[in-house]
């Protein structure tokens, strides 16, 4: 961490000036998207205002909020780092992201819009038992959203820093607290209309500012593709291997590759599993719009996920592998060295106003994001937890969105304060956790619940808490938390600082993870980096255990049959 | 607790028991069985299919790396290939699904909403009635400010609005729905995914 943060932050020379022209969009884009919560804020009258936008946003504009919500800074930063230092692997996550929309597009988008009205809990209730489905329900929620979101923040943190040239702690605490203050602001204020549009502003600015990186880096290679891969294979000092699986993802015994597929099961089937995913289809009027909905989010992010592939393989080929190791180990600032590079260099004014655009672009791509998060969990806690746990359905609309105001405080609250806590931590590994979660405990029960007639209250709840505790509990038993090399973690080389914190000698080569939550000596009991590959059937499986084991009653046939027929026709759907 | 499913307002499930009698004999009739299958003929299938033609490229990316690092043209391989039609098949598929679900399972759940034996029934058993009709929250005192909105925005608020005047009885959702959903038929962005998706 340290030597990310003391290594020559980009381009020395033109700091001042980028850093001056990034604050300053940076600002505008905070003023822009705060006039847009303060008008939607005047608009919410309801609840279904305040947790659906009205359900009055058009198809198109869901997509791109869509869009907006889901391609977060490690899908723009850190896909094309990954492009860019990794080469090939890079595809392997984003096919998995792009990929998944379709498990949402074909079996949730139009049956949880016709038969759900707020939260993802609405329609894993509708047939069950109220209060413990919606407790299990709602507490998975929170807890994927806030793995997703304490992800962000700090990455925020890091990345903001970074980006602005600005070094040692303070200046990450206090981007830790600007972004949560303003993610807050943006969901007790404006609701679900102000963050679905701070999500289609940021959407415009993202997709925009990839596209004029993608035909620049084209236009230097006569927009051959294979030119511009010859080249950043040349660059990389890898030769051919740069172009093919395994890089990353290269280590050939059996626990690495079960992991590769561990990963891609878990992205595969957690996006329709995400819960600030499930409620943007709330905020269209019909199913036919939510559906119309996903399938342009599908041609957004597919769109996106390709030019990634040649801002990264850009970044390798015209900044340079060394170059953007240097500046950050991971690679996140591979995107923002490219637009530098392609603006005239570093030290030039277009480097310097193309680096400060795409900075910018980052900036508020974080924004939406934690927005869309923070929105997620509070509705859940409001709505759910509140309402029909405490309350037990009893509460009034008007206490419900106060009650959803006050959660976003204090779920925003939390998150500042976690984020300040984990900022020295690599927190990465927590969006492939909330993703294995979404899969493991939200999926099965989500599937079952729409498709399984039998299916019941013992089912549900069995199915998330086992997918959500197999999940958690295998990450705290792998190699993220324990970090002594194995075979399929071999030793790393240490800085001595490293070194020094995991108390070995610097040339020791006892350490596979030198960044593991609890050690970095002890071997981790389970080889997996990724939960996905058990947690995926264990959750599965509790929930048909608990379905068989829990004894059959009459009237939920009939209930079953009104939330099939209301799913696929949306009779009566809200 | 089982009684929970009745509470007013609670979510939209449990109409109570004549309302579940109407839906299970709807759920029994031809034409909601008819669009059941079709439903299912197409997904089930389908997600199998992208499923395994996903697990393949990553179980190919695991173990076949000779195979996928195969070079076709200049510095294009098997692999780079590979990925691009995962990129292609979820388009053609999402593409595809579009055209299937308003060509062949829209008409039939208008067959469906249509035999419907109590379909006035059906609709006021909608549960939504808001205790707190029009809620006041603090910023609806400045409504009148947002006449500065665009077109669509306007209509979002009309939308809203038409929400809180359904008050208590909102009895007919059916009625309200196709008003509510012109922001988005009537905008022509909202119709073009089927014929853009396919790019």
């Amino acid at each position: 961490m340290r030597e990310f943060l003391a290594a020559p932050v980009l381009a020395q020379g033109a700091d001042n000036e980028h850093r001056t022209i990034s604050l300053i969009l940076f600002a505008l884009f905070v003023a822009v998207t705060l006039y847009i919560t303060i008008w939607a804020s005047r608009q919410n009258k309801t609840a279904a205002d305040y947790y659906a936008g009205g359900r009055s946003f058009s198809a198109f504009q869901n997509g791109l909020a869509i869009g907006g919500d889901y391609m977060s800074a490690a899908s723009f930063l850190g896909i094309a780092g990954l492009f860019a230092l990794s080469g090939y692997d890079g595809f392997l996550y984003s096919i998995g992201f792009l990929v998944a929309w379709l498990v949402a597009l074909l079996l949730v988008a139009e049956m949880l819009r016709n038969s759900g009205r707020f939260t993802m809990a609405d329609v894993l209730a509708f047939r069950m038992r109220q209060r413990p489905v919606r407790a299990a329900a709602g507490i998975s929620t929170i807890v994927v959203s806030i793995f997703y979101l304490l992800a962000q923040m700090v990455g925020a943190g890091a990345l903001v820093s970074l980006l602005l040239g600005t070094e040692g702690e303070a200046a990450k605490i206090w981007t830790i607290v600007v972004v949560g203050a303003l993610m807050i602001f943006y969901v007790t204020v404006g609701g679900m209309k102000g963050t679905t549009w701070v999500q289609i502003v940021k959407a415009v600015m993202l997709m925009s500012g990839a596209l004029v990186m993608t035909i620049w880096v084209l236009s230097k290679y006569s927009f051959n593709l294979s030119t511009l891969l010859d080249a950043a294979a040349d660059k990389s000092g890898k030769g051919d291997a740069f172009l093919q699986p395994g890089l990353r993802y290269g280590a050939t015994d059996m626990w690495s590759k079960l992991d590769l597929l561990s990963l891609g099961l878990a992205l595969v089937l957690g996006t329709a599993g995400l819960p600030h995913i499930l409620i943007r289809f709330y905020t269209v009027p019909t199913a036919q719009a939510a559906r119309k909905s996903v399938n342009w989010a599908i041609g957004i992010i597919g769109a996106f996920y390709l030019m990634t592939l040649v801002i990264g393989f850009g970044a390798a080929a015209l900044v340079g592998s060394d170059a953007i190791r240097k500046a950050n180990p991971g690679g996140n600032t591979a995107a923002p060295q490219l637009a530098e590079e392609l603006g005239g260099g570093a030290g030039s004014t277009g480097g310097a106003v193309f680096l400060a655009v795409i900075a910018a672009v980052a900036f508020a791509t974080i924004l939406a994001v934690v927005a869309g998060l923070t929105l997620a969990s509070s509705s859940s806690f409001a709505h759910d937890l509140f309402a029909n746990v405490f309350k037990r359905g009893k509460a009034t609309e008007r206490d419900e969105v106060r009650m959803a105001r006050i959660a976003a405080l204090i779920i925003g609250a939390i998150a500042i304060v976690l984020s300040i806590f984990a900022r020295g931590l690599n927190v990465a590994f927590l969006v492939a956790l909330a993703f294995a979660v979404a899969a493991s405990a939200n999926l099965p029960t989500l599937l079952f619940s729409l498709f399984w007639k039998r299916f019941n209250t013992r089912g549900a709840v069995w199915g998330i808490y086992g997918g959500l505790i197999s999940a958690v509990v295998l990450v705290l038993l792998s190699p993220v938390a324990w970090g002594g090399a194995s075979e399929t973690k071999p030793g790393v080389k240490l800085a001595a600082e490293k070194a020094a914190d995991c108390g070995v000698p610097a040339d020791s080569k006892a350490v596979g993870n030198p960044d593991a939550l609890f050690s970095c000596t002890t071997k981790a009991p389970i080889p997996l980096e990724n939960p996905g590959l058990i947690s995926i059937p264990v959750g599965f499986i509790a929930a048909a255990l608990g379905t068989i084991t829990a004894g059959r009653r009459p009237e939920d046939d009939g209930l079953y049959a009104e939330l099939e027929v209301r799913a696929l026709t949306g009779t009566g759907a809200h | 607790m089982t009684a929970d499913t009745s509470g007013p307002g609670s979510t939209g499930a449990g109409n109570g028991p004549i309302e579940n009698g109407v839906y299970l004999q709807l759920s029994e009739s031809p034409e909601f069985k008819r669009l059941r299958h079709a439903f299912r003929r197409f997904v089930f299938p389908m997600t199998a299919a992208f499923l395994i033609w996903y697990l393949l490229y990553v179980v190919l990316s695991a173990y076949a790396r000779d195979f996928m690092n195969t070079k076709v043209v200049g510095q294009i391989n098997v692999a780079l290939v590979f990925g691009l039609l995962q990129f292609l098949s979820t388009f053609l598929i999402a593409w595809a699904y579009e055209r299937y679900s308003s060509r062949k399972l829209e008409p039939m759940g208008e067959a469906v909403r249509a035999v419907a034996p109590g379909a006035a029934l059906l609709e006021t058993g909608a549960p939504e009635a808001p205790e707190a009709p029009a809620t006041p929250g603090a910023p609806a005192e400045k409504a009148p400010a947002a006449e500065e909105t665009a077109a669509e925005e306007t209509g979002a608020e009309e939308a809203g609005a038409k929400e809180t005047a359904a008050g208590p009885s909102k009895d007919e959702p059916s009625k309200d729905e196709p008003s509510k959903a012109e922001p988005s038929k009537g905008e022509p962005k909202g119709e073009l995914p089927d014929e853009e998706e396919g790019k």
